[in-house]
């Protein structure tokens, strides 16, 4: 299962991936980041947002780029970005394929 | 008269069943009991105002980290405060505020964590597992020369079964619950199938039946051991009882020390240690010398397991009556503590103790040099057992 875990991105980590996309963040940057991109629509609770960031620095996905108290920033590796690059492409084929259907 | 700030309440719900824990929780705030730390499966409440908070429960990493200590401090920014730690296995947050955000707003992303952490357990279960496959292997290689299986299918008896299977099934059940309620739980989570923090949806009839079954391995174990301590407790005090189990062990003692100068040139079997194994061991030393006590029992079943009863002694007695044996030199000795017989014909010494219906030893010895030996010996095991 935990192989598998991130082959497919929920939602909540798609966003982590997306805000951490251009630039490095801290966690509550990226918390931030994504209440004002999505205008509200997701608001990720602390707990969420830090079990993502753990297991995304666990596999690589992201690494730690300075220590600042009790601020730690973090910034994609290109591992994470082609784990971000391939989820866009996933869900530009789920968009094309519903929008064939004419909905 | 101080008013009281704490009380200690046992956790009834198990403490690896985190929707249930946290229910608990909650309805123990909204009686006015909030967790302040928790020792064993004991829960320690501050009494204070009955209100409605919210519990959330989070397993730790395998140690504690930076991002940790900055996770606390944004719990804490969003008004989830940390109130208890479990045994390092995980961290109780508590809200007060009803208005405070989850802290889990995906149900798959707390199924991942609590994945992690059953992994944490396997990983946990299988070095403890290792480590007692170990000490068992050292164990039999030290003691029981590998027989103690032999024994244990053959001869166990039931005090012994129940004992050992006990102590299996507690350490079984302590090792494998972890990891199979978080399996559980880590698959709720991924069904989606919670409300919100509070999983209502959890069937505990099963946990709680698992529970139960842990206590009363526990409580029995706890009336074994309880049993031990006021045995010893007696037996310093004097009891005549125990007074008495020590003299006829004294006395088999040094009986067994008196005929093992031949054991080397005849055979002889002994029953000196099947009276201490069967009879007094579960009661003197109770679940903490289960093993020794079971290898013991082991060589005494192997050694007289032909004979163990007062039955065998006046089959002897009346051998002796029709004295089937002319030549023999006959002795039946009376003493306070056994029946015993003994004969000795040509080249056969043979003598039985009987202790209230149970054989304790038996002595059988072939051979010029045994018989010789023993003979000369005679006078003095009569004199000591009289004695």
């Amino acid at each position: 299962m935990a192989k598998k875990a991130l082959e497919l991105l929920t939602e909540s980590m798609f966003y982590v991936l997306l805000a951490l996309d251009r630039r490095d963040l801290c966690g509550t940057d990226v918390a931030d980041y994504i209440v004002g991109k999505t205008k509200g629509r997701i608001r990720m609770g602390p707990g969420t947002l830090y079990t993502i960031l753990n297991k995304f620095e666990d596999e690589k996905l992201i690494a730690e780029t300075s220590v600042e108290g009790r601020k730690r920033t973090y910034t994609m590796t290109y591992k994470g970005k082609a784990a971000y690059r391939a989820e866009i492409d996933r869900l530009r084929l789920c968009l094309a394929d519903a929008e064939s259907e004419d909905v | 008269m101080e008013e009281r700030k704490y009380r200690r309440k046992l956790i009834p719900v198990s403490m690896y069943d985190i929707p249930a824990l946290e229910a608990w929780l909650v309805k123990m705030a909204a009686e006015g009991l909030f967790l302040e730390s928790i020792l064993g499966s004991l829960g320690i409440f501050r009494i204070g105002t009955a209100m409605n908070v919210r519990y959330c429960i989070e397993p730790l990493a395998d140690g504690k980290n930076a991002t940790e200590i900055e996770q606390e401090s944004i719990y804490s920014d969003n008004g989830w405060q940390r109130v208890a730690e479990y045994r390092s296995l995980y961290n109780v947050f508590m809200a007060a505020d009803e208005n405070a955000p989850e802290l889990h707003t995906d149900p798959y992303i707390q199924q991942l964590m609590i994945h992690k952490f059953k992994k944490r357990l396997f990983r946990h279960t299988i070095f403890m597992f290792l480590i007692q496959v170990l000490m068992v292997i050292w164990y039999l290689w030290q003691n029981t020369q590998h027989q103690f299986v032999k024994w244990f299918i053959l001869y166990g008896s039931v005090i012994d079964v129940l004992m050992v299977i006990t102590i299996i099934m507690v350490l079984v059940v302590n090792v494998v619950t972890p990891v199979v309620q978080f399996g559980s739980i880590s698959r709720l989570y991924r069904k989606h199938e919670t409300d919100g923090h509070q999983n209502k949806n959890v069937n505990h009839k099963k946990l709680h039946g698992l529970k139960r079954t842990v206590f009363g391995l526990y409580l029995g174990l706890a009336v074994l051991l309880c049993l031990s301590v006021l045995t010893h407790l007696a037996e310093g005090m004097g009891v005549p009882y125990f007074t008495h189990i020590n003299k006829v062990q004294g006395q088999i003692t040094q009986l067994d020390n008196l005929l093992s100068p031949v054991s080397n040139e005849t055979e002889i079997t002994s029953g000196l240690y099947g009276l201490h194994a069967a009879v007094f061991a579960p009661v003197q030393y109770g679940v903490s010398r289960c093993a020794s006590q079971a290898s013991v029992v082991m060589n005494y079943y192997e050694t007289v397991s032909k004979c163990t009863s007062r039955a065998l002694y006046e089959e002897e007695l009346k051998y002796y009556n029709a004295n089937r044996y002319p030549n023999s030199v006959q002795r039946v000795l009376d003493t306070p503590l056994f029946d015993g017989a003994v004969y000795i014909e040509n080249k056969l010494f043979k003598m039985i103790l009987v202790y209230k219906d149970t054989m304790v030893m038996e002595v059988m010895c072939y051979g010029d040099k045994g018989e010789i030996a023993l003979t000369e010996k005679l006078p003095q095991i009569a004199a000591m057992m009289n004695g």
